[in-house]
């Protein structure tokens, strides 16, 4: 079964397009939505959400259930990249409201998650730190009892330490629950530490959609010349290292034997992403060149 | 993963949870609305004092004095009254102001703060916390309008009932005049619950709190300036005509002080008043329009011998007041129900609109693509 499933997924603002791709996410995993600002995670992740609507194909949730639909909104939780909660009220009253809006959810496992973190219950949402509201929306959340958890770049406004506590939280809960999640977030560090499958976007394309042990088995980094290396076969160069004669560049390789006759040695996951949005920004860049 | 989890179907709320919902709804945004609640009907409610107690004055004085003996009081009364015209003209627009102040941050606080992302990703689901939101915004908006208009209508456009029942009489349904006691508080319902979703409306399109209310308060006021006299007209309770039952004796001297105060005989043969006349019958028709002249057909006009202002003379058996007069007043003569029906479709009207409205906001709140 897939958690997600988009076809033909286009979405434009203003006439200027900020997705398109075809994807498919699988459920019990914990999928990295990386890319940079602008490649279009926040649009999917609200897409999924049912915030907003596809300007055209379709996203099913799920393998058959649109997204905003009353089964998803009941089945799905989603924290937003603000941890838009109400300012006004207290926490207390933001377990009510939740517990009000929405039928399976636990209030007392939200009481007691916000209670474990020492967040008062009396506080009012708008005297609470960063950390302490997005452990609060992550509470809130989980109470829903949701199958799956679309998180929308929680910890982007945290500091490392609160950044730190937000994602054992959710590996805790990941642990014990066996939640899907969709995580976005800019930071590689954060993305090794929960993930097991990597979604990369850039300027609303899919990049790159796969487990991470995958990822980090079939890509290499091969020290060679730029002419040694577009000689291999059966080999996709993701990134040229252009800095010296002899450089790295970051292949990718489903057999190991053609490369035997380079110096090679495995990139890390960071070096990997990285290495994509460097492609896929110099492909714009070549783009926006042809056509001018 | 666990698939008999995945599986399962868990549907949204029942319409009981949104109904314990809407509780805290009303809670929540009754508390959000404290401070304007707290600053605007104080002002409301202290301005329909302030033209009761020249009433409650007049009624108690009417109660101790013998007609005419403390014409100073009277006419510091009278003056009292005449200051609070400008009160009277504002009144009727402070619960249509607190309903724009309550409507329009609704939807752009939640674009502004990005709270949205939160509520309409909940089980419940974006339309039925609208819905939610609708029934407790208007049914309090509304029923407060309905219950300030009615207050507001009894005590101003009928303050002869109070002066001539007391406080306790006029509460009275037998008192009151028939057709006019709904009517009346339904349009100012029916205006309120149109402003308050126009308000929610420019919130949607808006999207910023401030700039939501301002151009809610901005239409208030072009559509005040605009419509003031239609609705000047729509308010006025004795639109219609009251003529009374029996003939009046009119004497050549009574005829000599009407002619004295501008009445004219009209070209039907009639003996025309500003705002009545006497029909050749010799009966005596009157229609208030201007709500400030404090005529009613439902008692006797005295004289006032204090002064000699005299509109109608002593004794006779004529049907009028005026209310400064400041004298007992007899009901004895009920007025017929005769409200334009008009005011009826307006206030339809203004819900229909109001209906299409909210469509419109379903339209604006709803995933876009």
């Amino acid at each position: 079964m897939n958690l997600l499933t988009a076809q033909n997924l286009k979405k434009s603002y203003k006439g200027k397009e900020v997705l398109n791709c075809n994807l498919s996410l699988p459920v019990g995993k914990v999928i990295a939505l990386v890319g940079p600002n602008g490649a279009g995670k926040s649009t999917l992740l609200n897409i999924a959400a049912g915030l907003v609507a596809p300007t055209s194909g379709s996203l099913k949730m799920f393998n058959s259930f649109d997204p905003g639909s009353d089964e998803i909104r009941s089945r799905v939780a989603f924290v937003a990249q603000d941890v838009s909660l109400h300012d006004s009220l207290t926490v207390a009253e933001m377990i009510k409201v939740s517990g009000c809006l929405n039928r399976s959810f636990t209030a007392d496992l939200a009481r007691q998650r916000i209670a474990d973190l020492g967040i008062g219950l009396k506080m009012k949402v708008k005297e609470l730190s960063g950390g302490q509201r997005a452990q609060v929306s992550l509470s809130l959340a989980l109470a829903k009892n949701p199958d799956a958890l679309l998180l929308d770049e929680p910890t982007a406004a945290l500091d490392p330490l609160a950044s730190h506590e937000f994602l054992a939280s959710v590996m805790q809960t990941v642990a014990e629950t066996e939640i899907s999640v969709i995580f976005s977030s800019h930071s590689m560090s954060d993305l090794a530490r929960v993930s097991d499958f990597v979604t990369l976007l850039a300027h609303g394309q899919l990049q790159l959609n796969t487990d991470i042990d995958n990822v980090l088995s079939s890509h290499w980094l091969v020290r060679s010349t730029v002419s040694e290396i577009n000689a291999v076969d059966d080999a996709d160069i993701i990134d040229i290292d252009t800095n010296a004669v002899v450089g790295f560049h970051l292949i990718r390789s489903e057999d190991e034997s053609k490369l035997r006759s380079f110096e090679i040695s495995k990139p890390s996951l960071e070096q990997i992403v990285l290495a994509y949005l460097r492609n896929s920004r110099s492909h714009d860049l070549k783009q926006v060149g042809e056509v001018k | 993963m666990n698939s008999t989890k995945m599986l399962t179907v868990v549907s949204g709320p029942t319409d009981s949870d949104t109904q314990s919902f809407s509780v805290l709804q009303a809670t929540l945004i009754l508390r959000r609305n404290l401070i304007i609640a707290l600053l605007v009907y104080p002002i409301v409610l202290g301005g329909i004092l302030y033209l009761w107690l020249p009433d409650i004055a007049q009624y108690s004085l009417n109660k101790v004095l013998s007609p005419g003996t403390n014409q100073k009081l009277i006419d510091t009364i009278s003056q009292v009254q005449n200051r609070a015209n400008i009160l009277v003209t504002v009144l009727p627009y402070l619960p249509i102001l607190v309903g724009m102040l309550v409507g329009a941050p609704l939807f752009s606080r939640q674009f502004e703060n990005g709270t949205y992302k939160f509520d309409w990703t909940q089980g419940a689901g974006r339309f039925r916390m609208l819905r939610s939101d609708l029934v407790v915004i208007l049914g309090i908006s509304g029923l407060g309008a309905f219950v300030i208009g009615s207050v507001y209508q009894h005590l101003w456009r009928q303050p002869l009932v109070l002066a001539t029942n007391g406080v306790s009489g006029s509460f009275d349904p037998a008192n009151w005049l028939s057709g006019q006691i709904l009517l009346q508080p339904a349009l100012y319902a029916a205006e309120t619950i149109f402003f308050v979703v126009i308000s929610m409306v420019i919130g949607t399109l808006i999207k910023r709190v401030l700039g939501a209310i301002v151009c809610a308060l901005v239409l208030l006021v072009i559509v005040a300036v605009a419509f003031q006299p239609l609705y000047a007209q729509s308010r006025t309770v004795n639109v219609h005509t009251v003529t009374t039952n029996d003939p009046l004796e009119i004497n050549p001297e009574t005829q000599a002080k009407l002619l004295s105060y501008g009445f004219s005989p009209t070209k039907h043969g009639d003996f025309e008043v500003k705002r009545g006349w006497l029909n050749s019958n010799g009966t005596l028709s009157l229609v208030q329009t201007d709500p400030f002249l404090k005529l009613d057909a439902n008692g006797y006009a005295q004289a006032d011998p204090a002064t000699g202002n005299l509109l109608f003379e002593s004794g006779a058996r004529y049907k009028a007041i005026v209310k400064k007069i400041g004298k007992p007043y007899v009901i004895w003569w009920r007025a017929p129900s005769d409200y334009p029906f008009w005011v009826a479709g307006w206030s339809i009207a203004m819900l229909l609109l109001s209906a299409l409205l909210i469509g419109l906001i379903k339209l604006r709140i709803g995933r876009k693509s």
